[in-house]
């Protein structure tokens, strides 16, 4: 191959690298301003506020779960009055305190959190605890 | 945030830290191998709980003991024959290892700091928190869970590595900070994002210092772009990201990175930690087991002419086959081993996967266009990774092999399977599939997006590397023509022996290996 074959080749080479440089430089650039940005909403302090807000009700609920229930007790988590949120983080709160039973006829407990103003032993959730 | 990392420190990487030293040895990922190590550890320990009687921190202690006096034994045994047990890995000095490591965690650092915000996720806290919260009982505890119908909705048959390094940090601190689960979640997924980081990192050429710099910081970025695919879910507790870091770094280290025992155990340890995180990630380390097996122990098709001639019979040959294939099943069985006793361990308790059990009303057409659509809007990287694939396979395929990477073909068929075993669950799958892929395809593609991702940087730093070359430099030519000669030289004795075995074209280590590390050479350059 002439020196000019090669020096064309070389050339061509450059540009490809140049191309794919630039290609992936622009194409992970722009996903990791994404971060960025996801990132700083995560950390607005409105959005703050209301994580530690929820976070520190349901810390309380399962203080209140510890200290209302008696340990190992069979308990029913009543859906009609819990939404299935509330009834799946009810169900993780009590374990593994209590026993959730899926019917209400082997529970000993009944177990329900609602929320709204006025009740809120818990930033706004209270725990219901009723005997069968 | 100092709870999670004493947790992530003291309780796996401590633990963790011998197992990933006697791999990893003086490379950088031995910092974020360490932890993912301890994770494993974890696991293992919740699976255990699931068999006997004790507490998840006695299973720990009882599993950390037993695999450091293993890695002990095995240290002192190689040294009692005189030979390294791994080939230490070359061109990495201690400057350049501080370097990536501080570079990577310096990346990692910006998105992690979203764990201030507290955020938990919807299944964060319906599976994972509830998982951890089941291993926090005890044996008796978790196997009345587990088969408890109203537990139904928490999955449990789900693997068990997240819940159990999140219960190892209630074991270590109580249970005063429900979030302490969810940032345990995410730093073992910034330690497998770490773990990619760093394997990028050594994509470049060891004796360029122009192209390190560009490789190191193409580690530090996929990094950020990890947690950028992952978007809220990689800070909020979910357990996408964790299972799609691993197996991507299971891919960098199995399928592209030369071939050498030091990567290949490193990727074995990644595609544990992904199978043992979710069934996706199980589904998808199986086949990323499977092709770093073809990979290391590649198809060969015997010629008629050798046995005419005399240089083998219809025995040996047969013998050779069995062999070989014995080999590649037990490069998938063996690291396959730890999800494999979960599944049978859920299996003996009558669990099943929720999402197979109804029945549906869709049919399969409807359902696969449906989920293509939607996992296709997730790829949009796709056609740039392509072009770039291309192009680089016409211009820079010397240069790829030169280096001793893998065939990127390798990567790309792991985003293939793995993204046909996620798009296979949606169609055989039972539940309504537009509300489960308006819930899920965001997560479940992660490690589709990450690979390409992966692959984009890589090509970034051959490029670089090429850019940097001069084609007649001379001592770049000169340590290739002597690898070359002592590759040809071990081919000959190698295959005298009936394996297909090449050596390093560019590295002169493969001279390093006993004739007793024979099972797990040392390979460059597979095309």
């Amino acid at each position: 191959v002439s020196a000019r074959g090669r020096w064309g080749r070389r050339t061509i080479k450059s540009i490809v690298c140049a191309a794919i440089i630039a290609a992936a430089a622009v194409a992970c650039g722009r996903k990791a301003y994404t971060d960025l940005t996801t990132t700083a909403n995560i950390l607005a302090p409105q959005s703050v506020a209301d994580s530690n807000l929820t976070n520190g009700a349901w810390q309380c609920i399962y203080r209140s779960i510890r200290a209302d229930v008696p340990e190992g007790a069979p308990v029913y988590i009543d859906i009609r009055t819990s939404d299935l949120y509330f009834l799946q983080r009810l169900t993780e709160m009590t374990t593994p305190w209590a026993v959730p039973v899926p019917r209400m006829s082997a529970a000993r407990l009944v177990l329900s959190v609602s929320r709204g103003a006025g009740h809120g032993n818990c930033s706004g959730l209270e725990l219901a605890v009723r005997h069968r | 945030m100092m709870q999670p990392l004493e947790v992530l420190i003291l309780g796996l990487a401590v633990p963790g830290l011998l197992p990933a030293l006697a791999v990893a040895r003086r490379s950088p990922a031995v910092i974020f191998l360490a932890p993912i190590v301890g994770a494993i550890m974890a696991a293992l320990a919740a699976e255990l709980e699931v068999a006997v009687s004790l507490s998840l921190l006695g299973c720990y202690v009882l599993v950390a003991v037993t695999v450091n006096a293993a890695v002990i034994a095995s240290l002192l045994m190689a040294r009692r024959v005189g030979r390294r047990p791994l080939v230490p890995q070359e061109g990495f000095s201690l400057g350049w290892s501080i370097l990536t490591v501080l570079i990577v965690l310096a990346a990692l650092a910006f998105p992690l700091s979203g764990l201030q915000a507290h955020e938990i996720g919807w299944d964060a806290d319906s599976i994972w928190l509830t998982h951890s919260l089941m291993l926090s009982g005890g044996h008796r505890e978790l196997v009345t869970a587990m088969t408890d119908p109203a537990y139904r909705f928490a999955n449990p048959d789900y693997p068990p590595l997240v819940p159990a390094v999140s219960a190892l940090g209630f074991a270590l601190f109580g249970q005063g900070n429900l979030y302490l689960a969810v940032a345990m979640t995410e730093l073992v997924a910034a330690c497998a994002l770490g773990l990619v980081g760093t394997a990028i990192a050594t994509v470049a050429t060891a004796e360029r210092r122009l192209t390190r710099v560009p490789a190191i910081a193409a580690g530090g970025v996929i990094c950020i772009v990890g947690f950028a695919v992952a978007g809220v879910n990689g800070i909020d507790g979910y357990a996408d990201l964790p299972w799609s870091a691993a197996a991507v770094a299971a891919v960098v280290f199995g399928l592209v990175l030369p071939k050498s025992r030091q990567y290949l155990v490193t990727a074995w340890i990644c595609a544990v930690a992904a199978s043992l995180t979710k069934n996706e990630g199980l589904i998808t380390a199986l086949a990323v087991m499977s092709l770093i097996a073809l990979r290391y122990r590649p198809l060969t098709f015997s010629r008629p002419g050798r046995v005419r001639d005399g240089l083998g019979s219809p025995g040996t040959a047969a013998h050779q086959t069995v062999r070989a294939w014995a080999e590649r099943g037990a490069f998938i069985v063996a690291p396959g081993l730890p999800c494999l006793i979960w599944v049978a361990e859920v299996r003996a308790l009558g669990l099943r996967d929720a999402f197979f059990t109804l029945s549906t009303s869709e049919s399969l057409a409807y359902r696969a266009g449906a989920a293509a659509e939607r996992i296709g809007s997730y790829l949009t990287i796709a056609p740039v990774a392509l072009a770039v694939l291309i192009l680089g396979c016409i211009f820079l395929n010397r240069d790829r092999r030169r280096s001793g990477l893998g065939n990127p073909l390798w990567l790309w068929a792991a985003c293939v399977v793995g993204l046909a075993a996620i798009f296979a669950t949606y169609v055989f799958g039972s539940l309504e599939i537009h509300r489960w892929l308006a819930a899920s395809v965001s997560r479940v593609t992660d490690f589709g997006q990450l690979v390409l991702y992966a692959e984009l940087t890589i090509w970034f730093v051959i490029a670089f590397d090429n850019i940097f070359t001069r084609d007649d430099a001379p001592q770049r030519e000169l340590a290739a023509a002597a690898g070359q000669r002592l590759g040809r030289r071990q081919v000959v004795s190698a295959q005298s022996d009936g394996a297909s075995i090449r050596v390093p074209a560019a590295a002169p280590g493969g001279t390093q290996q006993s004739p007793g590390a024979s099972m797990l050479p040392t390979f460059h350059g597979d095309g």
